[in-house]
């Protein structure tokens, strides 16, 4: 979480500088668990493209928090491709979720057990061709729905963002019978086409639930708050442009434009 | 996006839209739906064409016809086109352009990122075979009898062979790498030479060959590109396939050179944010990237480089022609001479690459240097003894007198004349008075040069020796400046001499009225200017007697000479003038650095319109003037008897009014109109150029040119194209420099300046009368991110007649964008595409603009608001362009001019608080009046008076009632009628929780009215309270998005009006909610409310999911109580129709209802924009 551009610093952006937080998300997970109540009895939890890490933040403070005295400490597996700066009590995974391979090695931590609770709210870099983007957020989305079904338990919770501020809450997994996990992408489908395809019995919406107290923080709305600008809790690790910033403040573009 | 160039002609995608272009004439060829859903990332044209002479034979060698074969793909879907391109034998008219789509693939698996048509010389005879078997059946096969076959590069590193006849898929093969995919980009026309080169989500290029598979089946990487630091975006292959550019999230482009064994690339920095593409040519790369420019580089890699040729300066050109974000697309033409790109703002534009070495001027071998000849050929140096010369000789000043000649003062005294291209030396005058120290200027005809001394004499010199030297002793200090100034008459000219202490005359001199052999040269005026005004540049308009000069202080004076007789006499010759009109920091406490003139060229309909004015300032931008005569005082003339027009001034309140001190001499600092007798000086367009200065300001063939200094470079900015001319290495802004251009082109033109006490020369005379292409924009963009909002200016018949310009009203709409740019546009319809054309772009706001309104007063308002409470209203004024008048047949092009007009004052105590969204009406009876109800991010609703006349905000009134960000408001006018005296306003808000809340304000306003006109000190108060709403109710689980009324119809009774308004409102939890509100008012009373659901009624509906639907609803239970009904069970929604939207994003919309005169052909215009804008029309 950077300093972005000013629509983006809203009263959460502020808000999660404040309380610690990696990235202002960790509100978005808090509000779902407000609305779900997903954190109960969750023992083994693992976020997917977790960095910068706010989510895993969340899971590490609420799932200690919530945990009876006589049960033994939760165990959160947070999974990226990229690198992430350390957490307590959160064991990291570098690796890939569309490789078996990084499923065998989230359960091995679980010692062959698998998760109560698998979250997710991984989204690819944002090109602005609008067409490109949304397929590569469903591919990402069907990836990790994949790894899911090798790593959570039957009567689990997967939390997953689908675009921008909506996720999809999906409770109590119940795999087909004889539903076996794997991981080949069977390419999610999207297509267009004139008039609407969804139509009588197939319109079938999922309920849309604004989660969050609305009594609570309006992310549109301006608080008066303090002029200071924080500085950000977690720098990107290994962020792209970062050779590129480095020229930048060394004046290179002003020397040679 | 992608595009595609055959000679002359170009084609490109926009959406799901195939165009082509006629390059030499900018002229749209054709436009073709067709890849009706998606967008067409790329157009890839078969390599055989078919080509039709002349005479049935090619002997002729002029081609009359060509057939090509185009694959053009998006997402997963490749259709394939013949282009038929039919050429004039006589090459008199342009060439025509048809698409037809001969086939379309089934829908593939997945993301295509590369296509490549392949070719098999040994199977020619068998396709053709197949063709001609086919064509019987099917009418389309027997086209494609070049290639058959087509190679399909997938997202997720996989390769698809399909057989276009059958369309059918013949051969697949998987990568061993199995990984996802940012680009893509085969190299090879057959099968077996085919390689693919794919850009991976991981930062590196892997190179693998269809062919060759391991043990597994899967595709063997032999070449793997590891250095990137981001994902690639990009993959391109020279014209051998022996060298590969890739570009990348890491901002680089990095060019390798592939037949080595462990690729070193050249990396090139410069981009300032992600790249998206790069072409290699032999001499240059050219990029382009999100930071929406495109850049040409020196291809180093290509030529052989060694590390001791490592230059600086790798970028040759950035290309600024977009606005916004993103440049997407990339294309050259087969010559490789003009480059076209596609930005994200909508606009083609075309660049001509050798303009790159032409126009960008970095080596000091393009710059002559002048060297003194030696003092004794021009000066008898023992001669001029009794006075000591200084004590080195060098250049001190010097003016342009022509392209290839110049004046130079030495300081010595000397004037010289030089031909650098004859490298002719003249002496032109010696003079002691001119030593250490010289002023000098020449004027723009080349025939004279004034200089000015240290001790207030003047020198006027002929270049050619027409005349004797003359010599005036007219200041008693240094004299600062000189300016010329032409007149219609080429024998007179005006020079206008600025001393210390401000003083400054104007000369008349008369080169045709000559006393022993020098002309008469007389003072004019003496002008009187303000305190703390330095002159530093100035025009003058001899037609109307006005001279108008700016300050190294930022002020703008005007003088009016006819103005002469109330003042005072110097002696019998002199008169000493006072400005009539005094601005201040007009560029933003900076040097007015240079002043043009245009007389306005359209008789528009206000006969009163003297000319433009234009100024260029050091803060970096120009501004734009309009100089009126007051209406009142009639036409302006050029009568030197100025009598008439003073009474008549003197008898209006203006001036009286104005007028405030003895000198007559109004000066105000913060308006931008300002009136001194009968002229009025309006503000009409500011644009920020550059960060450096821009230090002229002038037009070349009726083109805006701009000439300015940026960090090391002097530049020429074409302001109409928008676009960089001319940039010169000069190391930096000199305080002598001159510029010449003949031509808007700039083939001849000549720049100069002193540097270290030398002239430096760079001057230029090229023979090519264009880059072969006329248009700079092939098609006007549009914001460059996502709109936000979109209003037409509707007719309505409460319109006052004069706003109504023609029986087919023009189609005008008015955009507001997160590009924090306010646009107006003109809707074109036409036969081959209904066009989009830029009537205005501003750049006023900081940051996002949120909604905009239109408001009929006694003028034509606008208003918009946005981020940072800015809240600004805007004087529009529409007229038609005087060349299309003739044409009625057609809508006439309007020209717009766009005035700032107020700003309202910030009021929230909360920093960075938004205006969210603003609903604006004005009352009827007063029409100067507007009221203005904002929503504010503080959840505060606030309510403005704006008083037209005044140019005021005043803050009405203010209420808290949401605690939620408020999102949308409208207002309702409920027209008095009957016993009613007066006007019901309702405000209808709608907030981030999800809840509307329905207002009634009508008293406040007419309270607040009543003492606002008539207390003649209006004092402003407290702001009132405006309560709680009359009613309100829960229509979404969050954020109300978008708010919608609809008068239903009435009752009206003998006691009571009643009013029944359907509200529609759509929110963040994706639903659409309609409820329907009646309104009683009893005589006297404020309104009351209920709800009823009485009547169907029709809606259309936008969303992200891009789709327009159109929706009937149905009420079916009448229910007669007070109370809400949200059980509407048996009223329903129905979905009438659904259009898909290409606009991504679309976030606004706006309709306008168009009737062509008959009543029965209603249309619907309807507006949808977010990342773009698309329009469509419903008939009713």
């Amino acid at each position: 979480m950077g300093k972005s551009s000013k629509d983006k610093r809203d009263i959460y952006y502020r808000l999660a500088k404040e309380q610690g937080w990696r990235a202002r998300s960790a509100f978005k997970l808090l509000q779902i668990d407000e609305e779900f109540n997903i954190f109960e009895g969750v023992q083994r939890a693992v976020d997917l493209c977790a960095a910068p890490g706010s989510w895993s933040q969340v899971l590490s403070k609420k799932l200690n928090e919530i945990r009876p005295e006589d049960a033994p400490l939760p165990k959160i597996v947070a999974v990226d491709l990229q690198a992430m700066a350390p957490l307590e009590g959160v064991i990291q995974i570098q690796g890939d979720i569309t490789k078996v391979s990084t499923a065998e090695q989230i359960v091995s931590h679980f010692e062959g057990e698998l998760a109560d609770l698998v979250v997710c709210d991984g989204a690819p870099d944002v090109t602005g061709l609008h067409d490109m983007d949304e397929y590569i957020q469903a591919q990402l989305l069907l990836s990790a729905l994949n790894i899911t079904t090798n790593i959570l338990k039957p009567g689990g919770t997967f939390v997953a963002k689908i675009f921008r501020e909506a996720f999809i809450v999906c409770q109590n997994y119940t795999p087909p019978k004889d539903y076996k996990p794997t991981m080949i992408d069977p390419l999610l489908d999207l297509s267009y086409s004139s008039g609407n395809e969804l139509l009588g019995p197939n319109r079938v919406i999922v309920p849309f639930i604004a989660c969050g107290d609305l009594n609570g923080f309006d992310s549109d709305m301006t608080y008066p708050l303090e002029k200071k600008s924080l500085d950000p809790l977690q720098p990107p690790i290994s962020a792209p442009y970062r050779t590129a910033i480095n020229l930048k403040q060394n004046n290179f573009y002003n020397k040679i434009s | 996006m992608f595009q595609y160039q055959v000679p002359k002609t170009f084609l490109r995608r926009a959406g799901p839209y195939l165009k082509a272009f006629f390059i030499p004439t900018g002229e749209l060829l054709a436009s073709s739906l067709a890849l009706e859903f998606w967008r067409i990332h790329k157009i890839v044209s078969a390599k055989n064409i078919e080509k039709t002479y002349k005479d049935g034979q090619d002997l002729s060698n002029i081609i009359t016809e060509e057939k090509r074969l185009l694959a053009i793909y998006g997402s997963k879907t490749i259709h394939l086109i013949e282009a038929i391109i039919k050429y004039d034998a006589e090459k008199v008219i342009r060439p025509k352009c048809t698409f037809n789509i001969i086939s379309k693939l089934p829908p593939l698996r997945d993301w295509i990122h590369d296509v490549r048509w392949l070719y098999d010389d040994s199977n020619t005879s068998i396709i053709q075979e197949i063709s001609s078997h086919q064509s019987t059946s099917n009418l389309s096969t027997k086209k494609i009898n070049n290639s058959s076959e087509l190679a399909v590069a997938f997202a997720h590193n996989f390769v698809e062979i399909w057989d276009v006849q059958q369309l059918c898929c013949v051969y697949s093969i998987q990568c061993e790498d199995l990984c996802i995919l940012c680009s893509a980009r085969f190299f090879g026309n057959t099968r077996d030479s085919l390689i693919l080169a794919s850009g991976t989500a991981f930062n590196q290029v892997i190179l693998w060959k269809i062919t060759q598979k391991n043990e597994k089946g899967r595709g063997v990487v032999f070449k793997r590109l590891i250095g990137h630091e981001g994902s690639v975006f990009g993959v391109r292959f020279n014209d051998d396939g022996k060298v590969i550019a890739s570009v990348s999230d890491d901002r680089t482009i990095r060019v390798w050179k592939i037949t080595d064994d462990n690729p070193k690339p050249l990396i090139l920095y410069g981009h300032m944010a992600r790249v998206w593409d790069c072409l290699i040519l032999n001499d240059h790369l050219i990029s382009i990237s999100e930071d929406s420019t495109c850049r040409v580089w020196h291809n180093r890699i290509s030529r052989n480089m060694n590390d001791d040729d490592i230059s600086d300066v790798d970028c040759l050109a950035c290309w600024e022609g977009h606005v916004g974000k993103n440049i997407w697309s990339l294309a050259i033409n087969p010559s490789k001479t003009i480059v076209a790109t596609g930005g994200g703002d909508s606009g083609i534009r075309l660049w001509s690459l050798s303009s790159v070495t032409n126009n960008k001027i970095d080596s000091e071998k393009d710059l002559v240097k002048i060297t003194l000849p030696s003092v004794d050929t021009y000066i008898q140096l023992n001669e001029s003894s009794q006075i000591p010369l200084p004590s080195r000789e060098h250049v001190r000043n010097f003016v342009l007198v022509d392209y290839c000649t110049i004046v130079i003062a030495t300081n010595f005294g000397c004037l010289l004349k030089h031909n650098y291209i004859t490298n002719e030396w003249t002496s032109l005058n010696n003079s002691t008075n001119l030593q250490n120290y010289t002023m000098m200027k020449a004027s723009k005809c080349g025939r004279i040069v004034c200089c000015g001394s240290i001790d207030g004499n003047i020198y006027v010199i002929s270049v050619n020796k027409e005349f004797k030297t003359i010599k005036k002793k007219l200041h008693e200090f240094k004299v600062f400046e000189i300016f010329f100034e032409e007149s219609s008459d080429p024998d007179i000219i005006y020079v206008i001499s600025h001393a210390v202490h401000n003083d400054i005359y104007i000369l008349k001199l008369e080169l045709n009225c000559k006393i022993n052999n020098v002309p008469k040269f007389e003072i004019y005026h003496k002008l009187l200017v303000p305190q703390n005004f330095l002159l530093m540049s100035l025009a003058f308009c001899p037609p109307h007697n006005l001279l108008v000069c700016g300050s190294r202080e930022s002020g703008l004076i005007i003088f009016n000479m006819t103005h002469n007789t109330i003042d005072r006499k110097l002696d019998k010759s002199t008169i000493e003038l006072s400005p009539v009109i005094y601005l201040k920091d007009t560029h933003r406490k900076q040097a007015v650095t240079s002043v043009a003139l245009k007389f306005n060229s359209s008789e528009s309909n206000n006969g009163d319109d003297l000319l433009n004015i234009y100024t260029s300032g050091r803060d970096g931008g120009y501004v734009k003037y309009r100089l009126r005569c007051l209406p009142t005082s009639g036409i302006y003339n050029n009568s030197e008897d100025g009598s008439k027009i003073i009474e008549s001034c003197h008898n209006g309140d203006y001036l009286l009014e104005k007028s405030v001190d003895d000198e007559s001499l109004s000066i105000n600092t913060n308006l931008d109109l300002i009136s001194g007798y009968d002229l009025i000086l309006e503000e009409i367009y500011r644009a920020k150029i550059t960060k450096g200065w821009i230090e002229k300001v002038m037009f070349v063939d009726d083109e805006l040119i701009l000439l300015g200094f940026y960090k090391k470079r002097f530049f020429v900015y074409n302001d109409t194209k928008k676009f960089e001319m001319l940039s010169i290495a000069c190391g930096g802004a000199h305080r002598v420099w001159h510029f010449k251009a003949q031509d808007k082109r700039m083939n001849k033109a000549s720049f100069m300046f002193i540097r270290k006490e030398n002239v430096f020369i760079y001057s230029r005379e090229t023979t090519i009368s264009n880059d072969g292409f006329n248009e700079y924009k092939l098609q006007e963009n549009f914001h460059g991110k996502e709109c936000r909002n979109v209003r037409f200016l509707s007719y309505s018949p409460k319109v006052p007649h004069n706003y109504r310009l023609f029986k087919s009203d023009p189609i005008i709409f008015a955009t507001g964008a997160e590009d924090s740019l306010l646009r107006l546009f003109q809707y074109i319809p036409d036969e081959k595409e209904n066009r989009l054309f830029s009537l205005c772009s501003i750049k006023k706001h900081s940051s996002v603009i949120k909604n905009i309104e239109w408001s009929f007063g006694n003028e034509l308002l606008l208003f918009s608001c946005g981020a940072s409470e800015e809240l600004t209203c805007w004087k529009v004024e529409i007229d038609v362009s005087h060349n299309q008048k003739k044409t009625s047949t057609q809508t006439p092009f309007v020209n717009i001019n766009c005035l700032e007009w107020a700003s309202c004052p910030v009021v929230s105590e909360i920093l960075e608080t938004r205006i969210m969204d603003t609903s604006v009406c004005s009352i009827s009876t007063n029409n100067e009046y507007h009221i203005i109800a904002a929503v504010y991010s503080d959840s505060i609703l606030r309510v403005w008076l704006f008083d037209e006349e005044k140019r005021s905000f005043f803050l009405i009134g203010m209420s808290k009632f949401h605690n939620k960000c408020i999102l949308q408001i409208e207002n309702v006018v409920i027209k008095a009628k009957e016993s009613m005296t007066e006007d019901g306003i309702l405000l209808f808000t709608s907030a981030t929780d999800g809840r509307i809340a329905v207002w009634d304000i009508s008293h406040y306003i007419h309270s607040y009215l009543v003492s606002y006109t008539t207390e003649l000190k209006f004092q402003h108060h407290t702001p009132y309270n405006l309560g709680t709403p009359i009613f309100s109710y829960q229509a979404h689980q969050s954020g109300v998005n978008c708010l919608a009324l609809h008068q239903m119809t009435n009752l009206t009774t003998s006691n009571f009006i009643k009013e029944s308004y359907m509200v529609v409102t759509g929110g963040e939890d994706n639903a659409i909610a309609a409820i329907i509100l009646e309104f009683t008012y009893h005589e006297f009373k404020g309104p009351n409310s209920g709800i009823r659901i009485i009547n169907g009624s029709t809606i259309l509906s936008t969303s992200i999911d891009q789709r327009l639907n159109l929706w009937n609803i149905t009420f079916k239970n009448l229910i007669n109580n007070d109370e809400i009904s949200e059980q509407s069970e048996e009223s329903k929604f129905e979905l009438i129709k659904s259009e898909f939207v290409n606009v991504c994003d679309p976030c606004c919309m706006d309709v306008l209802r168009i009737n062509d005169g008959n009543d029965k052909n209603d249309k619907l215009m309807i507006a949808t924009s977010g990342i773009g804008i698309e329009l469509f029309q419903i008939n009713l």
